[in-house]
């Protein structure tokens, strides 16, 4: 905790660089995703969306609300969504984990694991409702894309762990 | 256990913990972003910036290209690579097998060279009767031989032998299908013999040595000098007539003797090549 009271701006600047630089990275990654089609029925799995969840549990006080507002606009010029959409989606969900990160630190990590495919599903579910054609394949691939982000979960979380130490502790 | 223990009190008071953010913080941004979302739903805000984020970004567009190219630019290398390799493997495949084809081709030109040297030989013999054998084997001691392998049902007795080098021996031994010949340098071995210059008559008389004659009982008187070549004259019918045996290599006079010793060096040579010529003289 004496870390995120800490008004040190050289560890909030490398802070938010590596925020920043994992969203952006996410965004890009996502978009090569689109780019070569690497779909399931339109859609991956949401690695911006896993990264931004990473950081709200990990960091909570100093990500806050604006990098949720830039990576969800990166992500809908990218992927040619309405502006607003993902900004909307992602504002709700850093509520919620910035809201229960306590919670989420203490589960195991098959616990993490389900919780971030559940998060993914309703994503993915609430981005084909409003603003896609719907079917049973669709739900399918909602549910395969969720389960991949599942077993993507605890890859990601120790990657950005490892990333988290290195440039965001002194 | 006390880490674990102490894992644990987290865990149960992380339940009825809630962290600092609260709905009041987030519902105005979400209220923001409705107002973007409707205005470009409605009055397609957005599409000017997508166009201008688009120009913005659009060499970023080019990086999975550049990416893709590069890769096909990788792997069509390195399959380019593995068809040369093959090509190189196949290459090296046939060049062994044409040093193969070169060695045989050499083998049999060399059995050609010696079998129309052999037949020149058969020329200046009876032709009566005649088999051509391949060396089995070569033996050096108790004395020297050749063990030469021919037709089962020809009878090689008396007859003499030529390998492509000249006259070599006569048969000693005929056993079925296996001959014995014994050299001409045999220490036993008497070969009447002429001058081809003085047409005088003399005998050969082998040492044992390959290559190595000694001429002895002419007196010192003797037309003989060294370099004359000597030729088998015929006599007693054992060896053929007029096959060249060896050339005088050096004549000594001993002081108390009143014979001369001649050293004789052979023409043939008694191991070489594969093929022999068995005829009768």
């Amino acid at each position: 905790m004496a870390y995120f009271s800490s008004k040190n701006p050289n560890k909030t600047f490398s802070t938010q660089l590596a925020i920043g630089i994992s969203l952006i990275f996410g965004v890009f990654f996502q978009s090569l995703l689109n780019f070569f089609s690497f779909e399931i029925y339109g859609s991956s799995i949401p690695i911006t969306l896993m990264i931004l969840i990473y950081w709200n549990i990990a960091l909570p006080k100093n990500i806050g609300l604006s990098w949720s507002f830039i990576s969800g606009i990166l992500l809908d010029l990218n992927l040619g969504y309405f502006l607003g959409t993902h900004v909307i989606l992602f504002l709700f969900i850093s509520y919620l984990t910035q809201r229960y990160f306590h919670r989420i630190r203490a589960m195991f990590q098959i616990q993490q694991s389900l919780l971030i495919a559940s998060i993914v599903f309703l994503y993915l579910l609430s981005l084909y409702v409003f603003f896609q054609e719907f079917s049973f394949f669709v739900i399918l691939a909602i549910i395969l894309n969720s389960l991949i982000s599942a077993f993507v979960w605890p890859i990601l979380f120790g990657l950005l762990r490892i990333t988290r130490r290195k440039y965001t502790y002194a | 256990m006390a880490k674990e223990h102490k894992q644990a009190v987290i865990a149960q008071k992380a339940i009825f913990t809630t962290g600092s953010m609260r709905l009041s913080r987030v519902v105005p941004s979400i209220l923001f972003a409705i107002l973007i979302l409707a205005a470009d739903v409605r009055f397609n805000v957005g599409e000017k910036v997508k166009i201008y984020v688009g120009f913005a970004s659009e060499p970023i567009i080019y990086i999975p290209q550049f990416v893709r190219g590069g890769w096909i630019s990788f792997s069509d290398y390195f399959e380019d690579r593995e068809i040369l390799q093959n090509e190189i493997l196949r290459l090296e495949k046939d060049i062994d097998d044409q040093r193969f084809n070169l060695i045989n081709y050499e083998r049999v030109l060399q059995e050609n060279i010696e079998l129309k040297k052999l037949l020149g030989y058969l020329e200046k013999t009876s032709k009566k009767e005649f088999i051509y054998g391949e060396i089995e084997e070569i033996n050096y001691a108790p004395k020297p031989s050749l063990t030469v392998g021919i037709d089962r049902s020809q009878k090689a007795d008396q007859m003499v032998a030529f390998n492509w080098t000249g006259l070599i021996g006569s048969v000693e031994l005929s056993a079925g299908s296996k001959v014995e010949i014994k050299p001409i340098f045999a220490e036993d071995s008497q070969i009447p013999i002429r001058n081809r210059r003085t047409n005088s008559n003399m005998i050969l008389v082998g040492t044992d040595m390959p290559q190595n004659f000694l001429i002895k009982g002419l007196k010192k008187n003797e037309d003989i000098i060294p370099g004359d070549k000597l030729v088998t004259s015929g006599l007693g019918k054992k060896y053929p007539k007029g096959i060249d045996v060896g050339i005088v290599n050096k004549i000594s006079a001993i002081s108390n003797n009143e014979f001369l010793e001649i050293e004789v060096l052979g023409t043939s040579e008694f191991s070489s090549g594969d093929q022999i010529l068995l005829t009768l003289p």
